[in-house]
């Protein structure tokens, strides 16, 4: 970018004032009529046209345009005549060969006739008017695209704030609430089967920043102008969203941080268990923010990490943490190691083959973002608020992100999703269960627990209320101690299906006898209830039970307020209620004369 | 204010300082528009932190109006 503008520019972050937007767009000009040489990719020509005067816009789109390294000309309507320079084939408008062409309705203004005589029309004239006018707008956007290849842009109209009918509005078919709801669907219709035209969703802008001070009707009444300045160059960001794609200036890579980014706390010093992440607060403004990630992913953003740690802990968190939304295998490219973050970029650039003008970094660290911005600034660091409740905020404000038209690999992304939706409505329909058992793949894996599983056995022993047969809570001492006593078995069971791997779902905790069995803890992940796992896990229990020569299991359940899921456990499984204390049942099996049948859809690995 | 006053159409008509006098009007400054009377008017409220009404600003016929109403509103 040009020196001088890229300077004129800066001035604006430290003076945002009309003035000095106004001079500074005066001074652009006169600096690009000098210097002549515009790169061919990088000109923008574009065409607003309106019902109302639109003038000011120009500075404020021009100016953000130039901020992306694109030299805009803008051509401004005649007032009110789009009608007219749309029909007019030879006209000005076509000779400019505008690359987009906005339409800025003022609904007020479109709808004038409803508006003015709201009383005294039926709710038939209201809608003969209305959909007049959205056949009116659908003729001038064919004839558009019939004669150019601009990408269109319509605003849609912002809903009044005043009603004629007061509190009544809604009580009313045609109220003018509705009118302009109606009329914002109808045109809608109209532009869903076309490619190229776009709505701009101009009443879900002005309602984000307030319909109080969307227009200054200081200026509507003197100079016609609708919309407050003071919003123009919130307008001109959002109309990058369209520009930046169009160009190709959108880009295409999140690289992100792991600690105090993706959760709270750092992950080599808190452990585990000790990072925040989950449904309680600050856990949940990560967890929030690792959806927000997910859909952008799911839209077809390529994810990447870029974070100093042992690869083992993050990766141990990102494949078995039960709240992370988002899994290894969601991120393309991972560089996590103790080296700088700025290698790591490029190393990141590599494996996913995409320019360093095509990532957004998003860290919480200030120095980190300091380092990136100096060393690559190609690269797109967010200003990432101190607050992690603002993340998501702070990731969906970005303009840099938008695409215009999905792609069929984007939407398979989406379509992993449908599937488990269609899974669900599966299970609900099919009275045949087995059927679902068996599509849903389901692999498990046994394994006396070790101590890489302690920290995650001993979360789901002290989180898991629901399927949980005595509630015993144990910390990782004890469940340490209990590895290396011979007297105690600990056993965690591992479960895949088609979806992924869910990682460990299951603990039981087996306190060996001279001929008994009794198992003092038998928990479940809420996530595996009702598939049959629990049946398979006692069946994998009572075959080693039955190989070291035992020939029975004892089995307790204490009810609380949250397990009467498994009320039936031992019931269901063919035990016998042996004694009874208080509500506290004790039940026994006798593995020599009945087996635990284990589920045929269920593969052991 | 006069100064400031000046230095501020000045720069937003892009002329040198002198060329702004109190007989200057619409009529006499190139640029000087309906659009750029806004844009004065806009500019004027913001450097000089005042707010003019609608009929403020349409009764402005030259530079001497401006400084009048600035005055009225006790700008120094």
């Amino acid at each position: 970018m040009n020196n001088n503008i890229y300077k004129l520019l800066r001035t604006l972050e430290t003076d945002p004032s009309k003035k000095n937007y106004w001079s500074t767009y005066d001074k652009i000009q006169k600096i690009e009529k000098e210097n002549g040489n515009i790169p061919k990719d990088k000109k923008l020509s574009i065409a607003l046209l309106s019902n109302f005067t639109i003038d000011t816009f120009k500075i404020y789109l021009d100016i953000e345009c130039r901020k992306s390294g694109l030299f805009p000309d803008i051509y401004i309507g005649n007032y009110n005549q789009y009608t007219q320079e749309i029909l007019d084939l030879k006209g000005s408008l076509y000779q400019f060969k505008p690359e987009i062409i906005s339409l800025i309705l003022d609904g007020e203004i479109l709808l004038q006739e409803i508006c003015d005589n709201w009383s005294k029309l039926s709710e038939e004239n209201i809608e003969e008017i209305l959909n007049k006018e959205i056949e009116q707008l659908q003729k001038l956007v064919e004839i558009v695209i019939n004669n150019s290849s601009a990408t269109i842009l319509i605003h849609n109209l912002s809903i009044p704030c005043y009603s004629p009918c007061g509190i009544l509005d809604w009580y009313e078919k045609n109220g003018i609430s509705n009118v302009f709801i109606k009329f914002n669907q109808g045109i809608a219709d109209v532009v869903r089967n076309k490619r190229g035209v776009y709505i701009f969703d101009y009443e879900k802008f002005v309602s984000l920043h307030g319909k109080k001070n969307a227009t200054d009707y200081k200026m509507w009444f003197l100079a016609k102008m609708k919309i407050n300045e003071a919003l123009l160059p919130s307008l001109a960001f959002e109309y990058m969203r369209y520009v930046k794609p169009l160009k190709g200036l959108n880009r295409k890579c999140l690289v992100l941080d792991l600690d105090n980014t993706l959760w709270g706390g750092i992950i080599g010093e808190d452990g585990f268990n000790g990072i925040k992440l989950g449904d309680d607060p600050p856990g949940n403004t990560y967890k929030e923010f690792q959806k927000s990630i997910l859909t952008l992913w799911q839209r077809g953003i390529i994810l990447a990490i870029n974070s100093k740690n042992n690869a083992e802990d993050a990766i141990e968190v990102l494949n078995n943490h039960p709240e992370m939304v988002l899994r290894l295998h969601h991120f393309t490219s991972t560089q996590i190691n103790w080296k700088d973050k700025a290698t790591n970029m490029w190393e990141i650039a590599k494996e996913i083959n995409i320019g360093l003008d095509s990532m957004v970094y998003f860290d919480d660290d200030p120095a980190e973002r300091e380092l990136i911005k100096r060393e690559l600034p190609e690269v797109l660091t967010v200003d990432v608020p101190a607050d992690s409740a603002y993340y998501k905020r702070a990731l969906l404000d970005l303009n840099d992100f938008e695409v215009l038209s999905l792609s069929e690999e984007d939407r398979k992304r989406g379509e992993i999703y449908i599937q488990q939706k269609k899974r669900e409505e599966l299970k609900k329909k099919s009275l045949n269960l087995e059927e679902f058992y068996y599509s849903l793949k389901m692999k498990a894996t046994f394994r006396e627990v070790n101590s890489f599983a302690i920290p995650r056995v001993t979360q789901l022993i002290n989180k898991t209320n629901q399927f949980n047969l005595t509630t015993r809570r144990y910390n990782e001492t004890e469940i340490q101690k209990m590895c290396k006593n011979d007297e105690y078995l600990i056993y965690s069971l591992k479960m895949e299906d088609r979806y992924g791997d869910n990682g460990i779902v299951g603990v039981a905790i087996i306190k060996k006898n001279s001929e008994c069995w009794l198992i003092d803890t038998f928990l479940l992940s809420c996530r595996v209830i009702g598939r049959t796992i629990e049946t398979v896990f006692l069946n994998h229990i009572a075959n080693e039970a039955l190989s070291e020569g035992n020939y029975c299991l004892k089995g307790i359940y204490v009810p609380t307020q949250k397990n009467k899921l498994v009320k039936d456990f031992f019931i269901k499984h063919n035990f016998h209620l042996i004694d009874k204390e208080k509500d506290v049942t004790f039940w026994q099996y006798d593995i020599r004369k009945e087996k635990i049948l284990f589920p045929a859809w269920i593969e052991r690995i | 204010m006069e100064k400031e006053l000046k230095e501020l159409m000045a720069d937003i008509f892009n002329v040198p300082e002198e060329e702004i006098l109190k007989e200057s009007s619409p009529n006499t400054l190139a640029g000087w528009d309906s659009l750029k009377h806004l844009v004065l008017v806009n500019a004027i409220e913001e450097s000089f932190n005042v707010s003019l009404t609608t009929d403020e600003v349409t009764s402005i016929m030259n530079v001497k109006n401006i400084i009048d109403i600035l005055n009225y509103k006790g700008v120094r």
